[in-house]
């Protein structure tokens, strides 16, 4: 019978208690002698045995209910005597789970990174697109209004302006669902910008710069189109995923880290923004089409772009419209093979006076 | 084993940062994995650690919680969270001034109940886990006595604009650390609000002037403030808790810590988190007659871990 010495609390009281405790084949008999000299006994059946502690060679037994008796031992091959004697117990069972150190904790680091940057990537933006496509359009509608009200508070409506594009908006089929409003805002900016649900914003400093009609029609096809796949909302939903998802990982951190990886961040949702910029363009051109307009007008809009290009106060429009040129060879391309368009006189007509009323302003 | 003749005993930590990386970099990965359910288990992991390297008089310390008891009080913490918050949310979108107003108050009720509610849960069962040489911690508060304390102290913390809460604090501290009991010892906190309050004036006085160099000597200030002020009975006798903590050591402390934690992305907070552990304790004395070999046990069997989670959520850190 193997015998180990170890240190024996009651459970009652705090007092350390030299004992010695005997591995017999169902039980744990641990016997003890009092200031007394009187010998006490006790029997520990194994399967009422509290999972085993081990912290380097210190060994923690527990037994039994509130309050639990405990047994400690630091000999050398206290452990595996216990594996001979009770192969099967469940006290001994411990979690690999608890063992992870050394070169194991790093691979585990590892793995977790890997994990984490596939998610980030390859699986957060796809899920948050699905979650984003399945927001019914009265509520994006509803979302996008609000953001409206909130954006046009600061703002100078030109509502002239307003008027007549949404009268030119009204004679192109747009092929969508969405309810499109058009808002002329005074400023300098060349930009214009499409909020969730069908609200257009157009600062009045690109209408100055626009030439034809067919321009204006290519401006609003595109951000139509926006509208239409719902752009803006998958790219707050990208974006709103991907710092909810960063910040939740990384909780702990402090603000220099959260501010590093923030930017990281909106510079991955830059090259997203990208994309839906040519899918834009691509939807533009075939609302062209559709309405036997001339899709030199978007060629013509990216001219306008390019040359804003250059000052630096219009950078912000290169930001969420990049890489002009590309598109403007692409769209040329397709202009070329384009055969049958017209001038419309309805549009011409309603175009024209749209031009008076940028004149007037000047 | 005469306790008597050696007045002076202190705590320590023995803990390494590469054993708590294990344990945090396997809890990391697996609440990732399962969409954060693993969370109680990984805080279990976490708290058994540290205690069991945590030593006194040659024992260590145990935590008996388990993942399965805080996942249950997560389940609930979540529901609690959720509920409040959804209600909160659904009045600020009603466009209706009147049901927003209601709103905000029943948010403001709801964290004047919650609050306490958690702190009284989560110390109750944490205490409840806790014990060293098989004798358990015990938080013997009720519930009514800490919503009452922590009402009166939020309304007149509010209505003074924040001069009150130095008194809200120790009112807190007084009536928590009193209800604390280990077997036969009893906790008491003679912590005083004008010091404290005198105490914080000239941390942010000095801290303002010092273009916050004096930060981390007022820091370090609250921390020994706290524990110097805590009392230990037993048996008539009253046993003292110092802390001799330097400024300038809480300044390395926390220099190093940021450093450790920005460089290795978050990485090196289990790291962070030893260095903290073992300065803290090893500044801390407790002194006078207290007899570790007479605790006697007078706790009972207590099972909820409601608090725990809640408190985790609201990120309250108690104690």
């Amino acid at each position: 019978m193997k015998q180990f010495s170890v240190l024996y609390y009651d459970g009652n009281t705090s007092l350390s208690r030299r004992a010695v405790v005997t591995l017999s084949p169902a039980t744990l008999e641990i016997e003890w002698q009092d200031e007394n000299s009187l010998t006490h006994r006790q029997s520990w059946e194994v399967d009422k045995i509290h999972k085993i502690e081990i912290i380097e060679n210190l060994h923690i037994v527990r037994y039994g209910d509130f309050p639990l008796q405990t047994i400690e031992c630091s000999e050398k091959g206290f452990s595996e005597a216990l594996k001979q004697v009770y192969p099967n117990a469940v006290f001994l069972r411990i979690s690999p789970l608890t063992q992870v150190s050394g070169l194991k904790a790093v691979a585990v680091a590892l793995a977790l990174v890997a994990f984490l940057i596939g998610a980030y990537f390859f699986v957060l933006p796809p899920v948050a697109e699905f979650i984003a496509g399945r927001i019914p359009q009265k509520m994006e509608v509803e979302l996008g209004n609000s953001l409206y009200s909130r954006f046009v508070e600061d703002e100078v409506k030109d509502d002239k302006l307003t008027l007549l594009l949404n009268k030119f908006a009204r004679e192109i089929d747009f092929n969508t669902t969405y309810p499109i409003k058009i808002t002329v805002v005074k400023s300098a900016e060349v930009n214009a910008f499409a909020l969730p649900g069908g609200n257009i914003v157009v600062y009045d400093g690109i209408l100055k710069k626009i030439n034809t009609a067919e321009e204006l029609a290519a401006l609003l096809s595109h951000e139509t189109a926006h509208v239409a796949y719902k752009h803006s909302l998958k790219s707050i939903s990208r974006s709103l995923s991907g710092y909810v998802f960063i910040s939740l990982i990384l909780n702990d951190l402090n603000g220099f880290t959260t501010v590093l990886i923030d930017n990281a961040n909106s510079l991955n949702n830059l090259s997203y923004s990208r994309t839906l910029e040519s899918d834009a363009d691509i939807r533009a051109l075939e609302t062209l089409k559709k309405n036997h307009l001339s899709q030199y007008g978007l060629v013509g809009l990216f001219e306008i772009l390019s040359k804003e290009g250059g000052d630096n106060e219009y950078l912000k429009f290169l930001s969420t419209h990049p890489l002009t040129s590309e598109r403007m060879a692409y769209a040329k391309a397709q202009a070329l093979r384009q055969k049958h368009f017209s001038s419309n006189s309805k549009l011409n007509a309603i175009w024209k006076e749209i031009q008076v009323v940028c004149k007037k302003a000047n | 084993m005469e306790n008597l003749e050696s007045p002076v005993k202190q705590i320590t930590f023995l803990g390494t940062g590469g054993k708590l990386f294990g344990i945090y970099i396997t809890n990391l990965f697996l609440t990732v994995l399962t969409l954060g359910l693993y969370y109680p288990w990984a805080k279990a992991s976490v708290l058994k650690y540290i205690y069991q390297e945590t030593e006194l008089e040659g024992s260590r310390f145990t935590f008996h919680g388990t993942g399965k008891e805080m996942f249950m009080g997560f389940i609930k913490a979540v529901g609690i969270v959720v509920v409040v918050y959804a209600l909160f949310m659904a009045a600020l979108y009603s466009q209706n001034a009147f049901i927003t107003f209601l709103g905000v108050l029943l948010y403001f009720a709801a964290l004047a109940v919650v609050v306490p509610v958690a702190i009284h849960g989560s110390l109750k069962y944490r205490m409840s886990r806790t014990s060293w040489r098989g004798i358990h911690f015990g938080y013997r508060g009720e519930l009514k006595s800490l919503i009452g304390v922590f009402i009166k102290g939020f309304l007149f913390t509010v209505l003074s604009l924040g001069i009150y809460g130095p008194w809200f604090t120790i009112s807190l501290r007084r009536y928590l650390i009193g209800n604390i009991r280990f077997g036969n010892v009893e906790f008491e906190y003679i912590g005083d609000g004008t010091d404290l309050f005198l105490l914080t004036i000239k941390g942010y006085f000095l801290t303002m002037i010092t273009a916050g160099i004096y930060s981390f000597w007022f820091a370090k200030d609250l921390i020994n403030y706290y524990v110097d002020n805590i009392r230990l009975k037993q048996d008539g006798r009253e046993i003292q808790l110092q802390s001799y903590l330097t400024g300038g050591e809480y300044f390395r402390l926390a220099f190093i810590n940021s450093l450790i934690i920005v460089f290795t992305f978050g990485l090196g907070a289990p790291w962070a988190t030893v260095r903290t552990l073992k300065i803290l304790y090893s500044n801390i004395f407790i002194e006078g007659e207290l007899d570790l070999d007479n605790l006697i046990q007078t706790e009972k069997a207590y099972k909820d871990a409601t608090g725990e989670d809640v408190a985790d959520m609201l990120d309250i850190g108690i104690i």
